[in-house]
C-alpha cells in the first residue's frame, strides 16, 4: 500500500484567491479541497488522507481562529497554516496559542507556503504517528476489565500490592493475579512500561479514584474523507 | 482907541447892514431846510430814488444843525400851462408863508423851468440848485443868479464803451432810434456819431418802420453791437413807449443790444452805461449843503458828473454768451437766475448729508458684508479641512480592512503567476488554464486599483466638486471598505438599494464620507453585542417623488432617548474615544446638499440613522 499524496484544505471565502491557491498547489503536485466557509469544512466528512488545512483568518460566519478552536474541540490533527490578507499582532499570538503551524500573510510567495506546507506536513506525520501509537495504548488499555483497570490505575501510581489489597478491599493474592493479567494485557514486562505508557494516555494527571479514573474521550478523526475540489 | 469910538463904529456896521440887505445875503445864514420841487408825481421811480440818496447825503454830510426837507410834486408832465403855474403858485405861497426855506431844489429840466418862470413872485431870494438837467435846458436859462446844479447828459462814448466790453472785436455798431430831431436828449448823438467813424463801420438803423428794424437786426455780422437809443414813432407811424419799442425787435435781435436808460433794462437790452438817479441825488445834495454852509451858489460850478453807472441783463448775458469778467468793474448784474443752490440751499444741504450718510452706511455695509465673505471663506476652508481630517481619521481607522481588501486580489495575482510558471516549465503546458489564469490576473489587477481608486478619492484633498451622481452607486462604491471592515468586526451586512436611478448633487466623496461615518458608528454601537446579533442594513428609499431617503440601522444598544437631540452637535460623543465630529460632519453636509439627517431609536432595539437628499430630477416611474 503507497501513501497517498496528501490534500491541502484551503478555507477562503475569497474566490478568486482559492482558485489561484489551488492552481498553485496542484502545479505543485499536492491534491487541494476548497472550502468557502469554515461551516463548509466542518459539514464534510473527515479526512484520513494526511495533509493540512490554509486557512485564512477573515471570512465570514466563522473566522479562522473559531474554526481553528472548533477543529480542536473535534481533535483534528491537521496543522493549520494560517493565511491572512492582513494580521496583526494579537491574532497571530492568538493562533500560535491554539496551535497554528504557521501565520502567513497574503501575498505569499510560492517558496514560503511551499515551504510552510512541507513542515506542516511533517508535523501531521508526527501527529498521525503519535495518534497511532496512542490510539493502540488505549485498545491495549481497553482490554483490562473494570478489576484490572482499577489495579493498574494504582500501580502506575506506585502503590504496593498490599495497599491496593487494602484500597480495593480485596487480598494480595487477587491483587497479584490482576496485575499479571494486565502485565500480559498490555504487553510490558515492567512496571516502568505500564507507567509510560499510562502517561502517555494522561492517565497519571487523572483524579486517583479507584477504578472510575477517566479515559481520554477523544476518537481519531473518522475514516473516508474525499478530496472536494473548489468550487 | 477909546470905546466911544469902538461903539461908533459899531453902530455905523449896524446902519450899514440894515440898509443895504441885497447886497450881501449871505452875511446872515440861511434857513436850515431845503424844498424840493420834482417835476413828476409822487410815484416816480426816478423821484424815489433821487430823493432817497439826496436825503440820506444831506443827512450823513450836514456839518451843522439837521437840515429839514420839504417835497412839492408838481406833475408837470400831464399839467402844464399858465393855469397850471398859478394854481401851483398860490398854492406853495400859502403852504410855505411862514416857513423860511434856505435852498430850492429843482429836480427836473421841467422843474427848473417852472422856478425860472415864477421865481420873482415866490421866492426871489432862494438861492436854486436844480437836478439832472440836460445841458441845453441850462444853456437857455437867461439869468443865473444864484443858480448851481447838477447837468445830466448822455454821452454816445459811454454806449461804445460798452459795446466793446460785449463784443470784443468790435467792428460795426447797429443804431436803431428815431430820427435824431425827434430825440429830445440824444439830439446831440448826430454830432457825436463821427468821431467814431474811422473806428467802426455804422449800420443806420434811424428812422426805420419796425418791420424792417425787426428784419435788419436778426441777421447782423458777428462783429456788430446794437445801440438802442429811443423809439417813440417808428418809420411806419407806429406810436411806442421806448421800452416797448426795444421789446418788439429784441427777441429776434442775434446781436446784443447796448441801452443808455435804466427804464430799458429789463426788455431785451444787454445792458450798459444808464443814467441812474441816486449819483443825481448825492451830488445835488452836495451843492445843496455847500449853499446852505455860505457859499455864493453863482461860485459853484454846475456839476456835470457821471450819473451812469453800467447795469446788464444777466440774461441777455447769457444768451450772447459773455462772460461777466469781460464787463466794465463795478459792473451791477440784474435778472440773474437763481442757481439751484441759491433756490433749495437748504433741500440740497439735506438731500447731500442723506446721500453722504447713505453713501456712508453702504460702504459700512460692504466693509462688513466683505469681512463676512472673508470669515465665511475662512471658516468654509477650515470645515472643508476639517471634514477632510475627519475622512482620513475614518480611512485610518478603516486601514486594516482596507489592506486585508487590497491583499486578497494581491495575493491571487502572485499565486496566479506563480501557477502559471509552474505550468510552462511543463512539457505540453494547458495553454486553455494559463489563458484562464491570465484573464483571472487582469480581473483582480482591476479589483486591486479599484479600491486604490476608491481610497484615493476617500483621501484626496481639494476643491469641493459639485456634481450628479447616482447615489446606489456612490454607495457601492463604499461597500470596497464597508464589506471588509464588516467581516472584522463579525457584523452582517445587508445592503438593499431602491431599484432605478437615483440622482443626486453634490460632492460625492463628501456622501460617501457621510455614510462611512454613519456605518462605523453603527458597527461601533455593535460591538459588545452577540456576534449573531450584530446586523448593519444599509437601504435607500425613495422619499416622496423628489427626495431619496438613505438608512443606515444597526442592531446595537441604541441612543439614550434624552441624548437623540444632541448627538449631531458638534464635540458631543457618546462613545470614549469619540471626537464628537463625526455625526456633525454629516450634518453639516447633508445639510450643505439640502437634505435632513436624523437618528430614532428601533422598536426591536438598535438605531436608525436616516438622511434624505434631493433627487435632481424625477426619476421616471415604469
Amino acid at each position: 500500500m503507497t501513501t497517498p499524496s496528501p490534500v491541502i484544505h484551503v478555507v477562503d471565502d475569497d474566490r478568486s484567491f482559492r482558485t489561484a491557491i489551488a492552481r498553485l498547489l496542484e502545479a505543485s503536485g499536492y491534491r487541494v479541497a476548497l472550502y468557502e466557509s469554515g461551516d463548509q469544512l466542518l459539514q464534510g466528512p473527515p479526512s484520513i488522507d494526511p495533509g493540512c488545512i490554509l486557512l485564512d483568518m477573515r471570512m465570514s460566519g466563522l473566522n479562522g481562529l473559531e474554526l481553528q478552536e472548533r477543529l480542536a474541540r473535534l481533535d483534528s490533527i491537521l496543522p493549520i497554516v494560517f493565511l491572512t490578507a492582513h494580521g496583526d499582532i494579537p491574532t497571530s499570538v492568538q493562533a500560535i496559542r491554539g496551535g497554528a503551524e504557521d501565520f502567513l500573510t497574503k501575498p505569499v510567495t510560492k517558496a514560503t507556503l511551499l515551504q510552510a506546507i512541507e513542515h506542516a506536513l511533517a508535523r501531521y506525520a508526527q501527529r498521525r504517528e503519535r495518534h497511532d501509537l496512542i490510539g493502540s495504548l488505549r485498545a491495549r488499555v481497553s482490554a483490562l476489565t473494570p478489576r484490572e483497570s482499577a489495579v493498574f490505575a494504582l500501580v502506575v501510581r506506585g502503590k504496593l500490592n498490599k495497599q491496593i489489597a487494602h484500597d480495593l478491599r480485596t487480598s494480595e493474592r487477587t491483587v497479584k493475579a490482576h496485575r499479571q493479567s494486565i502485565m500480559k494485557k498490555l504487553n510490558v514486562r515492567s512496571v516502568a512500561e505500564a507507567v509510560s505508557i499510562a502517561a502517555k494516555l494522561g492517565m497519571l494527571s487523572a483524579p486517583v479514584d479507584g477504578a472510575d479514573a477517566k479515559m481520554p474521550d477523544g476518537h481519531p478523526p473518522a475514516e473516508g474523507v474525499d478530496s472536494t475540489k473548489g468550487q | 482907541m477909546g470905546w466911544a469910538v469902538r461903539f461908533a463904529l459899531c453902530i455905523v456896521i449896524a446902519v450899514l447892514a440894515a440898509l443895504l440887505p441885497d447886497v450881501s445875503w449871505a452875511a446872515s445864514p440861511l434857513p436850515r431846510s431845503v424844498l424840493i420841487l420834482d417835476q413828476s408825481d409822487s410815484d416816480s421811480a426816478w423821484y424815489g430814488v433821487f430823493a432817497a440818496a439826496f436825503r440820506s447825503t444831506l443827512g450823513a454830510e450836514a456839518s451843522a444843525a439837521a437840515i429839514a426837507v420839504y417835497t412839492e410834486h408838481l406833475d408837470l408832465s400831464r399839467f402844464q400851462g399858465r393855469q397850471h403855474d398859478e394854481v401851483l403858485l398860490a398854492y406853495l405861497r400859502n403852504k410855505f408863508r411862514e416857513t423860511p426855506i434856505g435852498v430850492l431844489v429843482a429836480q427836473g429840466s421841467a422843474s427848473l423851468e417852472f422856478v425860472m418862470r415864477t421865481r420873482t413872485e415866490l421866492w426871489p431870494a432862494v438861492p436854486v440848485v436844480f437836478a439832472a438837467v440836460d445841458e441845453e435846458t441850462v444853456a437857455r436859462l437867461d439869468h443865473r443868479r444864484d443858480i448851481t446844479g447838477t447837468i445830466y447828459q448822455l454821452q454816445f462814448g459811454k454806449a461804445v464803451t460798452a459795446a466793446r466790453a460785449l463784443v470784443p472785436n468790435l467792428k460795426r455798431v447797429a443804431v436803431v432810434g428815431d430820427a435824431w430831431e425827434r430825440q429830445a436828449v440824444r439830439r446831440h448823438y448826430k454830432e457825436q456819431i463821427p468821431a467814431f467813424v474811422g473806428q467802426f463801420e455804422f449800420i443806420d438803423l434811424i428812422g426805420l418802420p419796425m418791420a424792417e428794424i425787426r428784419k435788419r437786426v436778426a441777421v447782423l455780422p458777428d462783429d456788430t453791437a446794437i445801440v438802442y437809443t429811443s423809439v417813440t414813432l417808428d418809420g411806419a407811424g407806429a406810436s411806442y413807449i421806448p421800452h416797448q419799442a426795444l421789446a418788439a425787435f429784441a427777441d429776434v435781435a442775434n446781436r446784443p443790444i447796448v441801452i443808455d436808460a435804466e427804464t430799458n433794462i429789463g426788455y431785451g437790452g444787454t445792458g450798459g452805461f444808464v443814467a441812474t438817479p441816486a449819483p443825481v441825488g448825492q451830488a445835488t445834495a452836495r451843492l445843496a449843503l455847500r449853499v446852505l454852509d455860505g457859499e455864493h451858489p453863482s461860485d459853484i460850478p454846475s456839476s456835470a458828473g457821471d450819473f451812469t453807472r453800467p447795469v446788464f441783463d444777466w440774461r441777455e448775458l447769457q444768451r450772447f454768451g459773455i462772460s461777466e469778467s469781460r464787463l466794465p468793474p463795478g459792473s451791477e448784474i440784474r435778472y440773474r437766475a437763481p442757481s439751484l443752490w441759491d433756490q433749495y440751499r437748504w433741500q440740497m444741504i439735506m438731500v447731500l448729508a442723506i446721500v453722504l450718510t447713505q453713501a456712508l452706511m453702504i460702504w459700512g455695509l460692504l466693509v462688513e458684508r466683505r469681512r463676512r465673505q472673508r470669515a465665511e471663506r475662512a471658516s468654509r476652508s477650515r470645515l472643508v479641512e476639517v471634514i477632510h481630517l475627519n475622512r482620513t481619521a475614518t480611512a485610518g481607522a478603516l486601514s486594516a480592512s482596507i489592506a486585508h481588501e487590497l491583499n486578497q486580489p494581491l495575493g491571487a495575482i502572485l499565486s496566479n503567476a506563480e501557477a502559471a510558471e509552474m505550468l510552462l516549465t511543463k512539457e505540453s503546458p494547458d495553454l486553455d488554464q494559463i489563458r484562464e489564469i491570465l484573464a483571472d490576473i487582469r480581473r483582480d489587477d482591476q479589483r486591486a486599483s479599484d479600491i486604490i481608486r476608491h481610497l484615493r478619492g476617500l483621501l484626496k484633498k481639494g476643491e469641493v466638486k459639485l456634481q450628479e451622481f447616482d447615489l446606489n452607486e456612490a454607495i457601492r462604491g463604499m461597500l470596497h471598505f464597508l464589506e471588509p471592515e464588516a467581516i472584522r468586526r463579525g457584523v452582517e451586512l445587508k445592503v438593499q438599494e431602491v431599484p432605478g436611478a437615483t440622482p443626486v448633487r453634490a460632492d460625492h466623496i463628501h456622501l460617501q464620507q457621510v455614510i462611512l461615518n454613519l456605518a462605523t458608528n453603527g458597527m461601533d454601537a455593535m460591538s459588545s453585542c452577540a456576534r449573531e446579533k450584530r446586523v448593519l442594513a444599509l437601504e435607500t428609499a425613495l422619499a416622496g417623488s423628489s427626495e431619496v431617503e438613505v438608512s443606515i440601522v444597526d442592531s446595537g444598544t441604541g441612543i439614550p432617548d434624552d441624548k437623540l437631540n444632541n448627538i449631531f452637535e458638534t464635540f458631543y460623543s457618546t462613545k470614549p474615544q469619540g471626537t464628537g465630529l463625526g455625526l456633525s460632519i454629516a450634518r453639516t453636509i447633508v445639510e450643505t446638499y439640502g437634505g435632513r439627517i436624523w437618528a430614532e431609536n428601533r422598536a426591536g432595539g438598535g438605531a436608525a440613522f436616516r438622511f434624505t437628499l434631493p433627487l435632481v430630477k424625477v426619476p421616471a416611474t415604469t
